[in-house]
């Protein structure tokens, strides 16, 4: 019983531990890096690439 | 990606409603990227790769390296603009030989543009072997390039053209034609728009710190493909002549349980194509004395394929109808060879 507490007392301090040790995993934006917004259509694409006169990566696949 | 980010992205996996005139690239690679402006003009392709790996020439820094190089020329581009001439819209939903099926397909992958033009000059009875020799690889003029930075050569064949206009390893390509190269593709491209006949185009390149200028000359067939180069090509399958079946070659384990020597080039017959319009290839084979099962170690006498796309490719660029092939081939251990006529 005693070591049956003991064991479930250690589980409980160390999840506590790595909880406030392991870091969730940085954004896209966290780690210096844009997300990017992927349109699906290329009649939206080009509309926005004039409206902004940004050129247009089109990825086909 | 940071270099995405001055971009107007857009991610496209379904080909149906696209207009292939604007969006044009080499329909069978499994990954392409276009660079353009959105009057239609198209700074650069990326996506080239070759008969090794789909991965052969796609990296994160290829990438980002020449959409890095585009926006200046984006800008160029900019103040002066020079729209394309304007076309007709045509995707490979509304072309003929789609059209013409009975059961149309919701998603359209890159490659059924090829197959659609392949299919469409069947059709009319017009197809000519030359119709299908798209964006060559450069190895066809004796050249290819480096992964990461694809302006740069990683190697030239000895005697080969490149060799002949100077090009060396680590030159890096500058123009090639009237185009700027910054990738495989761009090279594929001005390959692809040459007629293939005799021919001459201009190429510049920096060596060290001192720019050259010289030409390409190529003679009249150079652009007919060496089937190795051309096996990846998902649109082979649409050309005939067909051998009528085809299977996966074997494993170490299975050349060592048929008897053979480690390193052979063998495949096993899996299918024999009784269904569909190419049946008449596979009645032809089964005619011949092919049978499922079969192990085939030879064909013409020829057994030096680094692939079984590699024999399929060969089989279909280089054989014609009416043509008596022998195939020589393992069967329950025992070897026999029979004749094949090839039907188209």
């Amino acid at each position: 019983m005693r070591t049956t507490l003991g064991v479930m007392l250690l589980l409980v301090l160390l999840g506590a531990a790595l909880s406030h040790t392991v870091a969730p995993p940085a954004t896209a934006e966290e780690r210096g890096t844009p997300s990017i917004d992927w349109l699906l259509d290329l009649d939206e694409a080009r509309a926005k690439a004039r409206e902004t006169g940004r050129p247009i990566l089109a990825v086909f696949r | 990606m940071k270099a995405a980010a001055p971009y107007v992205c857009a991610r496209i996996t379904n080909m149906k409603g696209v207009d292939i005139h604007t969006f044009d690239f080499d329909f069978d690679l499994t990954f392409a990227a276009l660079l353009m402006h959105a009057d239609g003009t198209i700074y650069h392709r990326y996506g080239g790769r070759d008969y090794t790996s789909p991965q052969s020439h796609l990296s994160v820094a290829s990438l980002a390296d020449v959409l890095r190089k585009t926006l200046p020329e984006h800008v160029a581009y900019a103040k002066k603009p020079t729209p394309p001439q304007a076309r007709a819209a045509l995707s490979v939903d509304r072309m003929p030989a789609m059209q013409r099926k009975r059961n149309q397909p919701d998603c359209y992958h890159c490659h059924n543009v090829h197959d659609a033009m392949t299919e469409e000059l069947q059709h009319r009875g017009r197809f000519q072997k030359r119709d299908a020799w798209r964006y060559p690889d450069p190895r066809e003029v004796g050249f290819h390039v480096e992964k990461d930075d694809q302006a740069v050569v990683a190697g030239v064949e000895p005697d080969s053209p490149a060799a002949k206009a100077g090009l060396k390893k680590g030159v890096r390509l500058l123009t090639l034609g009237t185009a700027r190269i910054l990738t495989m593709s761009d090279v594929q491209r001005v390959l692809h728009e040459a007629a293939g006949g005799a021919d001459r185009i201009p190429v510049t390149f920096r060596l060290g710190s001192r720019e050259h200028a010289s030409a390409i000359q190529l003679a009249a067939g150079w652009k007919e493909p060496s089937p190795l180069h051309y096996s990846w090509r998902a649109s082979k399958w649409k050309l005939s002549p067909k051998p009528g079946f085809g299977g996966p070659r074997l494993n170490p384990g299975e050349l060592v349980a048929a008897g053979l020597k480690a390193g052979t080039f063998a495949f096993k017959v899996q299918y024999v194509v009784t269904w569909g319009p190419s049946a008449h290839t596979g009645r032809n084979a089964l005619k011949a004395g092919i049978r499922k099962g079969d192990v085939i170690l030879s064909i013409a006498g020829r057994n030096d394929f680094e692939s079984v796309e590699h024999f399929h490719a060969w089989f279909r660029l280089t054989q014609k109808a009416g043509a008596k092939v022998v195939v020589e081939l393992l069967r329950s251990g025992k070897r026999r060879s029979v004749e094949l006529t090839v039907v188209d």
